[in-house]
């Protein structure tokens, strides 16, 4: 994994996450959030995106456990693996949660970054990424192959 | 989720893209920064002034595993930056550091301070070293004084 990050978690990043969505989509709107996540979903997470392409979701599933895990603790999610399809299920998300905590409120818009990431990593890949989004502090990301045509 | 130890990665990319659409913008940005950090930073200001400038920083300083020295006197609240976590990241970084990554740390902190009627004098130091240093003065005079020496002085918003 690229970037594995270790000690202590400044968690009020997520309230500085939650200030840069709303003053994207008030100032520029979607479009220009969508090409922020491409760019992190692309260039940033390059090594992601790489695997993916070759057809391998192995980095994109130690990304998602590593740092849910390292913010919420394992029973934070769960999650199933076949051949065909990666279900990555977050139970409670430690950034949703923070911002409860915190007494801000969690919009439909904080989870439009994973949205958008999840489209940006199966654009040029084997791969469909889709999110539902199933409470507040609560989705599911869906990797499936793409059927050939 | 983005995880809290890669928001500056994602920060680092979001200064590039509003460069693009014009230095205004990014400055915009670092004033809703401000403003955000205002409802964070300002209640440990207005508790304990100077004082409480440290105790943010403090835990900052843990929370961010920096590599800090805090001073805290009468006159002033010095933080020497002797590893930055947040340059580091966006160095280490697929995507590239942006050229003026640093600038947005004095673009947040001294709007804040000067809210409360602090002045802040920075010296970036170095672009591309995760190196930096500032004090924050009641006294204007002395802030300035302490930025006219700097290496590399922040002026954010010039």
């Amino acid at each position: 994994m690229r970037y594995r990050e270790t000690g202590e978690v400044h968690r009020d990043f997520h309230l500085s996450t939650n200030n840069m969505i709303h003053f994207t989509l008030e100032r520029y709107g979607k479009d220009f959030l969508r090409e922020l996540m491409r760019r992190t979903a692309q260039d940033v997470y390059k090594d992601i995106y790489m695997h993916l392409k070759a057809g391998d979701w192995s980095e994109l599933l130690e990304h998602w456990k590593y740092f849910h895990e390292r913010e919420g603790g394992k029973a934070c999610y769960t999650y199933t693996e076949t051949a065909d399809a990666l279900v990555f299920h977050v139970l409670d998300c430690p950034a949703a949660r923070h911002l409860e905590n915190k007494g801000v409120a969690v919009t439909d818009e904080f989870r439009l970054p994973d949205i958008l990431m999840n489209e940006a990593w199966s654009e040029g890949t084997p791969f469909q990424i889709t999110t539902e989004v199933l409470g507040p502090a609560e989705y599911r990301q869906t990797v499936t192959r793409r059927k050939a045509t | 989720m983005i995880p809290s130890d890669h928001f500056v990665r994602v920060y680092n990319e979001m200064f590039k893209m509003l460069e693009e659409k014009g230095h205004g913008e990014l400055q915009a940005y670092w004033m809703s920064v401000a403003r955000q950090q205002e409802g964070v930073l300002g209640p440990f200001i207005e508790k304990d002034g100077l004082k409480g400038m440290f105790d943010y920083w403090d835990r900052i300083r843990i929370e961010e595993n920096c590599d800090a020295k805090l001073t805290v006197t009468d006159e002033y609240f010095e933080f020497l930056m002797l590893k930055c976590p947040s340059l580091s990241k966006a160095m280490d970084n697929d995507a590239g550091a942006f050229p003026y990554y640093c600038d947005h740390c004095a673009a947040w902190v001294k709007p804040v301070v000067e809210k409360f009627g602090y002045h802040n004098g920075y010296d970036i130091v170095s672009r591309t070293e995760p190196v930096c240093n500032s004090r924050i003065y009641r006294d204007k005079a002395k802030a300035e004084a302490y930025q006219a020496k700097a290496k590399l002085p922040a002026h954010p918003y010039d």
